[in-house]
């Protein structure tokens, strides 16, 4: 797996936290800007870091993987929220979160924090999946 | 793509590491590049090609 794509995920579960933290425990404004400053230029770095790495072999496994979480990743991401909407139990389930959670979400945007929250991981795993495949390829 | 990197590297009795680090490679890339598996950038071609001191002809080959 190349370093690119290690920081991604890395970077996935700490965006995965943050905006678990924001849910669960609404901290002040200046927080969620800075998370999201953060996140922001976490995309810069790693758009830098694909087009102006050093090893053009490291270069082609990420663009081939973000290719694939493209084109793959993201349907998939969304079949998968919305079989997780058909999923029996799943609102319950929502509707739950939404009365545990201190920053007073709805069940509705609840629901809508947890599918991005899912897509995201799920691409994230179709990346890695891509990048791994790739690197076995050249192997 | 075919090449004559390996020849060209054992000729000079370099390592794949040794190539990798006079090109700015990884050692992975110079691998790839030697078996086939992926066929370098043109910048990166003519890179190797000035270092073997050849043309990128004489050291790439078309297979079709």
């Amino acid at each position: 797996m190349s370093t690119s794509v290690a920081s991604q995920i890395a970077a996935s579960i700490v965006i995965f936290l943050g905006v678990a933290l924001i849910w669960f425990f609404d901290p002040p404004f200046f927080m969620n800007v800075i998370f999201m400053v953060l996140c922001v230029a976490y995309s810069a770095w790693i758009f830098i870091s694909v087009f102006r790495g050093t090893d053009e072999l490291k270069s082609a496994g990420v663009r081939y993987a973000l290719a694939a979480a493209s084109a793959f990743g993201a349907p998939l991401s969304l079949a998968f929220v919305m079989l997780m909407t058909a999923a029996p139990g799943i609102q319950g389930m929502i509707a739950n979160m939404a009365a545990i959670s201190k920053s007073g979400l709805s069940p509705a945007a609840t629901g809508f924090a947890m599918g991005v929250a899912f897509t995201v991981l799920v691409l994230c795993f179709v990346l890695v999946i891509a990048n791994s495949v790739w690197w076995a390829s050249k192997r | 793509m075919k090449n004559k990197i390996r020849v060209l590297r054992a000729e000079r009795r370099w390592t794949q590491a040794d190539l990798a680090e006079r090109l700015g490679v990884s050692r992975n890339s110079v691998n790839a590049i030697e078996n086939g598996k992926y066929d370098p950038s043109l910048p990166l071609a003519f890179k190797i090609a000035r270092l073997f001191e050849q043309t990128v002809e004489d050291i790439f080959t078309d297979e079709t």
